[in-house]
């Protein structure tokens, strides 16, 4: 496992240096804008309430920099295993004393790992990037990095599967693009009115609004609390149940003709 | 772990649309080159795949150093290594990177080992596969494959496309790894004249049945080529020969018992055949055309 692991994040090095330098450009950018707004010339001029809503896009724009971090994990993993369908690995992989459920894990395991690093990363780098700029950290922005792990694994976990279903290479990166447009959307129509919003309560509130009208009633204490711990273990369930399922696809293609290796192809010559 | 053979293939078989591995039994004694011969499609990756289960097959029993080589998979492949036909790793990696990554899979990775068969094949450490040549390609797959202490090779078409340098090369390689009694290897090739130099056995395969399998030797003394005219030819028994070869001169046969045949046809011409020749008349027979015409 650990040799698999190694070869992944080996091969998703080009995807994790890439995206160092955007997270890197953003989050400098995010950490000038923060300090203009506290000590420069914003500072000076800017009312109360300019100063209010400006500070506002501060911590927002952090919470880009972590979407990023994440949908650019699932990228790397996507890439690496179209790389693996392009090339007879796959094959080769069977072959060795790996085993399919090595195999299947590593890429699971991977992409936890580079997602653990992204929310670390950002994470460090929102607390320290709100105290150099003298901002209250809040609560629901630590509640909004769960919901776009939460929104992650959610979409991995019907993706990997996927991959192992096509083994398509060229199918399998664009699958990459999937949580990013699904991504983008989220964060262009919610982040904005997220921003807005007052308060924790007004947060699960927002969510309920646009989830499901009966989970109004959670929006306190520790019902509020039970809702969060809840979906994580649904969406980590799902998360493992769909890593059996890969295991369980991958297995039933050893069936199959021409997928994991040319054998139909060489029959039909 | 005691075992008479590396390798027991009883009554394989495997279905895809239009091709079916029909029944496939043979073994490969321990400590010994198995060469496996057919055409294109005559069904040696499937059975390949099916011993490595890279591809599960629908009925029958492989066993591998005397194991079922489902039940116990893991166990069985740490001490066999595959080399196939392309290279099966990114050629973003180079040969450094590759040994951590085995070194992860296999218990018993030798990197040690691994660099000295880099140095005698003149690999490089750490440049990219990408750069690599077919024939340097093959050489690191094979470096990989002899580096974790695997007491079974199987290839699959591992020679074809190399140059006549690198494959002897490799010939001698095998024959090296032979040395030790426990080491045996099975390797399918299109190229004959390989598997005459070093295979101690073979086994020859058509359209998805085996024809036949046995010692090379003995194949190679028991069949023979009977050269004729085609007035003689008529006068020939079709239960003595497998199939013919007709000529603006004449009559080629393969006779499957070159002793009986000399002495039934005392007359005519008896050559010693090639495994090539073996093959090419066996798979004419298999397609029903007792005679065929060569250009």
């Amino acid at each position: 496992m650990k040799g698999l692991i190694y070869r992944e994040l080996y091969l998703a090095r080009k995807n994790i240096g890439v995206c160092a330098v955007i997270y890197v450009l953003f989050f400098g950018i995010t950490c000038l804008m923060g300090l203009s707004m506290r000590y420069g010339n914003i500072a000076k001029y800017a009312t109360w309430e300019t100063m209010a809503s400006l500070l506002f896009i501060l911590p927002s724009s952090l919470i880009a920099c972590a979407a990023i971090l994440i949908v650019t994990s699932a990228e790397a993993v996507f890439n690496v295993s179209s790389n693996d369908f392009k090339t007879p690995w796959m094959r080769y992989a069977l072959a060795t004393p790996a085993g399919i459920r090595k195999l299947v894990g590593a890429k699971y395991l991977t992409y936890l790992l580079l997602t653990g690093a992204a929310l670390l990363v950002t994470g460090i780098a929102h607390v320290l990037c709100l105290s150099i700029c003298q901002i209250e950290l809040s609560a629901r922005f630590l509640l909004f990095y769960l919901f776009l792990l939460c929104f992650s694994l959610l979409c991995m976990s019907f993706l990997i599967p996927l991959t192992f279903l096509i083994q398509n290479g060229d199918v399998v990166n664009w699958l990459a693009a999937v949580p990013i447009f699904i991504g983008v959307i989220i964060f262009n129509v919610y982040a904005i009115k997220i921003g807005n919003l007052e308060d924790d309560t007004d947060f699960i509130s927002f969510l309920n609004q646009y989830l499901s009208p009966v989970l109004t009633k959670l929006a306190n204490g520790v019902l509020k609390a039970l809702f969060w711990v809840l979906l994580c273990l649904i969406i980590t369930a799902i998360f493992i149940g769909s890593y059996f399922l890969s295991v369980h696809i991958l297995d039933r293609i050893r069936y199959r003709k021409g997928k994991t290796s040319n054998a139909g192809k060489e029959a039909k010559q | 772990m005691e075992y008479e053979n590396a390798i027991e293939i009883k009554d394989l078989t495997k279905r895809y649309d239009g091709f079916t591995l029909d029944h496939v039994s043979f073994n490969v004694p321990r400590g010994s080159i198995m060469g496996f011969i057919g055409q294109n499609g005559a069904g040696k990756t499937t059975t390949i795949h099916s011993i490595l289960n890279v591809i599960r097959k629908d009925e029958g029993e492989i066993k591998i150093f005397g194991l079922d080589h489902e039940s116990h998979e893991i166990e069985v492949k740490e001490q066999m290594a595959a080399v196939f036909d392309e290279l099966p790793f990114p050629e973003d990696l180079n040969a450094k990177v590759l040994s951590r990554i085995l070194a992860g899979i296999y218990k018993e990775w030798d990197d040690q080992r691994f660099q000295s068969y880099l140095e005698r094949f003149q690999l490089p450490y750490k440049k990219k596969f990408s750069k690599f040549s077919k024939g340097m390609k093959m050489k690191l797959q094979l470096a990989s494959a002899l580096s974790h202490n695997a007491k079974l090779l199987v290839m699959d078409e591992a020679t074809t496309g190399l140059d006549p340098v690198v494959r002897n090369e490799f010939l001698d390689l095998f024959l090296e790894f032979i040395q030790e009694e426990n080491h045996s290897i099975l390797m399918s090739s299109h190229i004959t004249s390989d598997l005459e130099k070093v295979a101690d056995y073979v086994t020859f395969i058509d359209r998805g049945k085996i024809l036949l399998t046995g010692m090379k030797d003995e194949i190679l003394d028991q069949h023979g080529v009977l050269k004729c005219s085609k007035a003689d030819f008529a006068q020939i028994d079709p239960k003595d020969f497998i199939s013919a070869r007709l000529t603006d001169f004449g009559a080629e046969l393969l006779v499957r018992d070159r002793a009986k045949a000399a002495k039934t046809y005392s007359g005519l011409v008896l050559d010693k055949t090639t495994l090539e020749e073996i093959m090419l008349f066996y798979v004419s027979a298999g397609k029903n055309t007792k005679t065929f015409s060569a250009n």
